[in-house]
């Protein structure tokens, strides 16, 4: 539970960070979803029914603060967390490369399926921009925070290991 | 059946989930509903820690031009160090002063030229996905703000609210593919609705062919909706194409406010307000 708690705690940290501090030097548009690579980092090191409430609470909080409408973070953060489980199942490999490569196609994933949802709605721009404008940048953050995110959460996780003083 | 369920629990409970998100998107699809007491306890924890941060962003702005400053005075001349850097600090303060000055002067003209009051507010927080484009403003259903409402700044037209909870409301900006506002062009009066992209632009959608539309012609909001003061800056048209076929010509509009920059804005409380035209348009 502490450490379920924990994580809810720092997954918003990363949201709050995600909509001031680092939504500042692009000017507004261009951050990295460091809840997507937490959502990864859930998905992998994990897969549990803990890791699918505590994404769903992360996807509800994003859902929040968006303009989308509303569930869509929840459902994008769920596919990613359930590819993360799939893949970290079939494909396994304990490196920072393979956590980077992961991170990529998480947000490829979600960029696609966002994409897709605005297609639905009526937002008529063309694939090609789309994928200029936000799913590249969005793939390559993704690529870059995912290290040290993943290192972070770790770290977390080996102190919330260590056994409590009496 | 059971065994299979058991061993494949998290990805049957995930399917699960996904089926909830979807149908809260689809009873959320044509316009966004009122916070729910849910919606509201989420806000109530995340508002203060957004209106912290922002509040320890501030902080260390002073104090790093001020360290730039110093470590600049250092090379030049050891001695006079600790005089340059003070009053490079204070230069850098008073033109902070300045700027704030400058752009509250603009936001308290505006006030001045529209005849009933507006609320103002502060953004806390912009919308955590590239995807779509909204702020969190510092103000709620407290100090009237509901949804709906018109939200402008000096510059013009910003958005609407979108979410209103006590203290804090959602702002989806006009550049949001979901925006969808009631504007005109000033010069020909020509109709249309200007719809948001995924760019930092917006694009007029339904104006007529046979329209008289030309680059650099200002748009402002016809007021029709009723949500919306007539008026607003909107933006300057920046691009128009005619193709060879269909009763509807293509413009695209650049924003009159520099929505990357947002940081004051004013919420509306009705939208058959007046406010005067003119410095507002840029």
């Amino acid at each position: 539970m502490r450490r379920f708690v924990i994580f809810l705690g720092a997954g918003l940290a990363l949201l709050i960070l995600q909509t001031t501090l680092l939504a500042a030097p692009s000017g507004g548009w261009w951050r990295p979803d460091l809840v997507l690579v937490m959502v990864g980092y859930l998905g992998l090191y994990w897969g549990s029914l803990r890791g699918v409430l505590l994404t769903f609470l992360l996807g509800y909080a994003m859902d929040l603060l968006s303009g989308s409408m509303f569930g869509l973070h929840i459902f994008t953060r769920l596919v990613d967390f359930g590819a993360a489980y799939l893949i970290g199942q079939r494909f396994y490999r304990y490196s920072a490369v393979y956590d980077l490569k992961l991170c990529m196609v998480l947000a490829l994933l979600d960029g696609v399926v966002t994409a897709l949802f605005i297609q639905a709605a009526g937002a008529g721009t063309p694939a090609v921009e789309v994928a200029a404008l936000l799913l590249i940048p969005q793939v390559l953050l993704a690529g870059i925070f995912c290290p040290p995110v993943f290192v972070l959460l770790q770290r977390a996780e080996r102190v919330l290991r260590r056994p409590v003083p009496a | 059946m059971l065994l299979f369920l058991r061993r494949h629990r998290v990805l049957v409970v995930t399917s699960f989930m996904l089926l909830v998100a979807l149908y809260v998107v689809s009873a959320h699809w044509e316009r966004p509903k009122d916070l729910t007491f849910l919606d509201n306890l989420g806000l109530y924890v995340v508002v203060p820690l957004q209106l912290g941060v922002r509040w320890a962003l501030a902080q260390p702005i002073g104090l790093w031009h001020n360290y730039l400053y110093l470590v600049k005075v250092r090379q030049e001349n050891v001695r006079l160090r600790g005089e340059i850097a003070r009053l490079q600090g204070e230069v850098g303060r008073l033109l902070e002063a300045d700027q704030a000055n400058r752009r509250l002067r603009a936001l308290l003209e505006f006030k001045e030229r529209a005849v009933i009051p507006l609320i103002a507010a502060e953004v806390i927080g912009r919308d955590p996905s590239n995807w779509f484009k909204a702020v969190l403003i510092d103000r709620g259903t407290e100090d009237g703000v509901r949804r709906g409402m018109a939200v402008v700044n000096a510059d013009g037209a910003v958005g609407t609210v979108m979410q209103a909870s006590r203290r804090a409301a959602k702002v989806l900006l006009l550049i949001d593919t979901n925006s969808s506002l009631g504007v005109m062009v000033q010069r020909t009066r020509a109709k249309a609705i200007l719809v948001g992209t995924l760019e930092d632009r917006a694009q007029l959608k339904y104006l007529r062919r046979s329209d008289d539309v030309a680059v650099g012609d200002l748009v402002v909001s016809s007021g029709l909706t009723g949500t919306y003061p007539k008026g607003i800056a909107v933006g300057r048209v920046s691009q128009v194409e005619k193709k060879g076929y269909g009763i509807f010509q293509y413009a695209e509009v650049t924003p009159s406010v520099d929505f990357s920059r947002l940081e004051e804005v004013f919420v509306v409380p009705d939208g058959r307000a007046e406010i005067a035209e003119a410095p507002a348009a840029r």
